[in-house]
């Protein structure tokens, strides 16, 4: 006989001082911030762990922290994005690849331009075409109009300190310069550089003979070019140069960040100093498991009951196609759940334990920015939905095993599907419903 | 690659650079290659991707476009660089060229 009763005098009343979808405090659980109020969260109701990057704010357990707390990456390279509001930042060895803009889960990828592309020292280091003059002048000696536009320019927060100035006599056709590095012959390329036009016309940029007109007024500008397929067994080489047919003026032009990379999806918000800018490794800080003290994906997974099941809510750009399959995230160390593209990036699809038991998410990817959210339990019942859909699409796969020590954030353990795009936010949550799930990508 | 310990592996095939790379990730808690669907990959975050060891060759005349062009030829070597935070005598061992 039991003589535990309900108590009439303590009547349920006020604000819970923690989440309700989470464990207080005093049994594991993480204390809510206390500067945010409740009903207040940016996060989900639901939310255990929450990224916003365009807000720049952070959450897990509850507790608004910092990225760098939350998060850890590992990169042996330095990485140029471009934040909100377009300026380039630059980002050192092992340090979170993101800004207001987003995070950028950038994979490994070469400059096949193998000489200077960022301060350069030495103008031997390229070579002239038809007689242009190459030097390398200091900050500090431009004209002042140069040193305008650079100011001006999304590069203004860089710690430009030296430009490439090409100066051209308009003697003859194709003058300006070469650099150094090629692309195999049939092989699609992107050439692309910072190009300030200080007087004459505006030059081509291109690969070898096949130059193309430089957009843009004369001002620093940005410019990019997606070759062509090379149908060539030739190499080309990388050149800004003025028209190679019909002799121009005499021209004055500056170049910084000069880059050629093989392919032929679009080309990724990214410039690197290195000549190889490698992975960016983005993973969630580990946490221990109260339980038996093995890893868990961050701190307070098994306290908030993310064994019993998960949804997680992803915000992102998909403007990357034609590769192989990209992906947003990873669970590993138990059974894997991924969510990335399929191989030509026009659909989303959720991996319970691998490629072979992916499920598609309903309707395809436009190529821009859109939501998705995953619902996982133990059993095997999974779903997906994203921006757009009415519905979701479930599936029944095997049980999973639900050991879940890492959680891998624009990439897979392995390093071998990088997102290559931004990602402005992301969402563990405790499991939603079909409602929930669908009024939040739909939001 | 300021603060970075630089090692770079040369061998006569991919697989006997991947094998140095192996060999050299004994006993450490983060692999230098990791095992895919599609065979084995290098840690992207910390290795530059092997590759054929490429040395400029003999100036010619593409036939294409006229200009004077230098080939770059295969050695029918491979080389990949490590770059660490920290020391690593194993590699240290195997690299021709450690730099830090």
């Amino acid at each position: 006989m039991s003589f535990i009763g309900r108590s009439a005098g303590f009547p349920p009343a006020g604000t819970p001082a923690w989440p309700l979808c989470r464990p207080p405090a005093w049994r594991g659980g993480a204390a809510p911030a206390p500067t945010v109020p409740p009903g207040q969260y940016w996060w989900h109701t639901d939310a255990v762990f929450a990224l916003a990057f365009p807000d720049l704010r952070f959450m897990r357990g509850g507790a608004e922290l910092s990225a760098d707390t939350l998060l850890s990456v590992t990169r042996s390279s330095p990485i140029i994005l471009p934040d909100a509001a377009g300026i380039y930042q630059s980002l050192a060895n092992d340090t979170l690849p993101g800004t207001d803009r987003g995070l950028y889960a950038n994979g490994q990828s070469s400059r096949l331009n193998t000489g200077p592309n960022f301060n350069p020292s030495t103008a031997s280091d390229f070579t002239s075409r038809n007689s242009a003059a190459l030097d390398i002048v200091a900050r500090g000696s431009w004209p002042a109009p140069v040193e305008a536009a650079f100011t001006a320019s999304p590069l203004c927060n860089l710690a430009v300190t030296s430009a490439l100035r090409v100066t051209c006599p308009g003697a003859a056709v194709n003058e300006g310069v070469t650099f150094p590095g090629q692309l195999p012959g049939n092989t699609n390329g992107i050439a692309s550089a910072f190009v300030f036009v200080e007087s004459g016309a505006k030059p081509l940029i291109g690969l070898s003979a096949t130059a193309q007109v430089l957009s843009g007024a004369e001002v620093l500008d940005n410019f990019e070019r997606t070759v062509n397929p090379v149908a060539s067994s030739s190499n080309r080489v990388m050149a800004i140069a003025t028209n190679h047919n019909v002799a121009a003026a005499a021209s004055i032009f500056w170049v910084i960040l000069q880059d050629l990379k093989a392919g032929t999806f679009a080309t990724p918000p990214v410039a690197h100093p290195d000549t190889t800018l490698l992975a960016s490794d983005i993973r969630a800080v580990q946490g221990s498991r109260p339980s038996n003290d093995q890893p868990e994906p961050f701190p307070g997974w098994e306290a908030a009951g993310l064994d019993a099941g998960f949804a997680i809510l992803a915000d992102f750009e998909n403007r990357v196609r034609g590769v192989n399959s990209r992906r947003l995230f990873q669970l590993s160390g138990g059974t894997d759940v991924i969510v990335g593209t399929v191989p030509d990036g026009t659909s989303l699809r959720l991996e319970v334990g691998g490629v072979s038991s992916g499920t598609t998410a309903p309707g395809g990817q436009t190529g821009g920015r859109s939501r998705m959210c995953a619902r996982i339990f133990p059993d095997g019942n999974v779903a997906i939905g994203q921006k757009g859909s009415g519905d979701l699409v479930t599936a029944l796969r095997d049980p999973l095993t639900m050991t879940h020590s890492a959680f891998h954030i624009g990439n897979v353990s392995t390093l071998t599907a990088p997102w290559r795009d931004w990602i402005y936010e992301l969402q563990i949550c405790t499991p939603l419903s079909d409602a929930q799930l669908l009024e939040w990508v739909n939001a | 690659m300021t603060g970075f310990h630089v090692y770079s592996l040369r061998a006569e095939s991919e697989a006997a650079v991947i094998a140095m790379l192996e060999a050299a990730q004994a006993g450490k808690p983060r692999p230098f290659v990791f095992a895919t669907e599609d065979g084995k990959a290098v840690d992207a975050s910390r290795i530059v991707f092997p590759k054929p060891e490429m040395v400029e060759g003999d100036p010619v005349i593409d036939p294409e476009t006229g200009e004077h062009v230098t080939p770059m030829e295969p050695t029918g070597f491979w080389v990949c660089e490590v770059r660490l935070r920290e020391p690593d005598a194993a590699l240290e061992a195997a690299a021709e060229g450690g730099q830090s």
